[in-house]
């Protein structure tokens, strides 16, 4: 057992770690910090529940360092959107912490974040699935051709005449206006600082959906993009005494090795794959929030804890499958040209 | 040595809170590259790139 000085709490150092790892898988897979499935696990292990907030975000800047760097290698990274997004999110995370006060104020904040939060989970999470099994549908040559073609939101978008105008060269996205992505990085940020999380399960599929991103660009920038908001967060938390050091200490070591396996497995599984377990990451963590509505807060965070680690389980097979396929094929090419 | 490094840790946030934020920060950055960097190089060795 770890004593946790700050919060004056005793948690199994063996739990934290797995709990890191395990969440670092499913970061650096689907590009987001997994605080929708920490925070209430801390919660759980013995965490209060500011505590449990600011360890996590400490956390998650840690790995993000990581898991920017790996997608950086990969390129994956599409550094100027994701700063632009990070710098002007930080203007909507204001903006969304002057909305909860404002519902505090009038006695509403509870219930109407945990709607939101659960109306957000269930339509992003559900629509990921419905597009995930209208591709399952396709021609093995359509499946090849879908992923570059661009959808109709999105050439609405580029075609829009709002100057000025601004290009991602590195995410192919060509000469669009500016004001679309200052509103989309704001409009992200706000929902960051509403529900209190680190908003990549917006992000993600505004970066695919809005802006046209290739889902891997997808998950490295906005990894990228949590690396400059947590850097913030992490030392005001830390500042006003709600990060927990030790614990926030163990749960990097597990998620920096989680992270580099997940960002790793982005490059062996099809970007169509990875948004359909996104999917069912986000309806799981729906599900969890009207657990935690319907007053059951432990089986909550008991069914996020598990899904978890089924599904970085999954991924991490999914990543030995493919380097075993990949070695076998290389051998039989090297054999192939032998003989 | 957990206990003599809590005391610290309580010691050094009720000194100076601003200092304890920045240490947290550099000691964060600091164990995650380090952290993440083994495992880069132990994965490596594995012959698993994620490049493909």
């Amino acid at each position: 057992m770890l004593h946790l000085p700050i919060a004056n709490a005793d948690v199994n150092g063996w739990a934290l770690l797995l709990l890191g790892f395990f969440v670092g898988v499913l970061g650096g897979f689907f590009g987001t910090g997994g605080a929708y499935i920490i925070t209430p696990s801390l919660h759980i292990f013995g965490f209060p529940m500011a505590f449990a907030i600011g360890t996590d975000i400490a956390h998650i800047f840690g790995k993000s360092i990581v898991a920017s760097f790996k997608h950086a290698l990969l390129r994956h990274v599409d550094f100027k959107l994701g700063l632009m997004m990070g710098l002007l999110g930080m203007i909507g995370v204001s903006l969304g912490k002057q909305a909860i006060l404002y519902l505090e104020k009038i006695g509403q904040v509870g219930p109407i974040v945990r709607i939101v939060y659960m109306v957000l989970l269930f339509s992003l999470g559900l629509f990921m699935l419905k597009d995930y099994y209208w591709y399952s549908k396709l021609s093995e040559v359509q499946k090849e051709s879908i992923e570059k073609k661009p959808s109709r939101v999105v050439l609405w978008i580029r075609g829009l005449k709002l100057g000025p105008y601004i290009s991602f060269p590195t995410s192919g996205v060509k000469d669009i206006s500016i004001w679309i992505v200052v509103f989309l990085s704001i409009s992200v940020g706000f929902i960051s600082g509403f529900l209190g999380v680190g908003g990549g399960f917006v992000r993600v599929p505004i970066l695919i959906y809005f802006l046209g991103l290739p889902t891997v660009m997808a998950v490295g920038t906005d990894l990228f993009a949590i690396l400059i908001t947590n850097s913030w967060g992490t030392y005001i938390y830390a500042m006003s005494g709600k990060v927990e050091i030790i614990g926030a200490l163990v749960m990097l070591v597990g998620a920096a090795v989680g992270i580099q396996i997940g960002s790793a497995a982005t490059g062996y599984v099809k970007g169509m794959k990875i948004r359909f377990y996104f999917g069912v990451t986000l309806v799981l963590a729906g599900v969890a929030v009207v657990l935690r509505h319907l007053l059951m807060p432990t089986l909550a965070g008991y069914l996020m804890l598990s899904s978890a680690a089924i599904l970085s389980s999954l991924i991490i097979f999914m990543l030995i499958r493919a380097v075993a396929e990949e070695r076998y094929r290389s051998k039989e090419e090297a054999y192939d040209k032998r003989t | 040595m957990f206990e003599s490094l809590n005391e610290y840790i309580v010691a050094l946030y009720h000194l100076h809170k601003a200092q304890y934020g920045l240490i947290v920060v550099t000691l964060m950055a600091l164990v995650g590259i380090s952290v993440g960097l083994t495992t880069e190089v132990v994965l490596r060795l594995l012959g698993i790139r994620g490049e493909k």
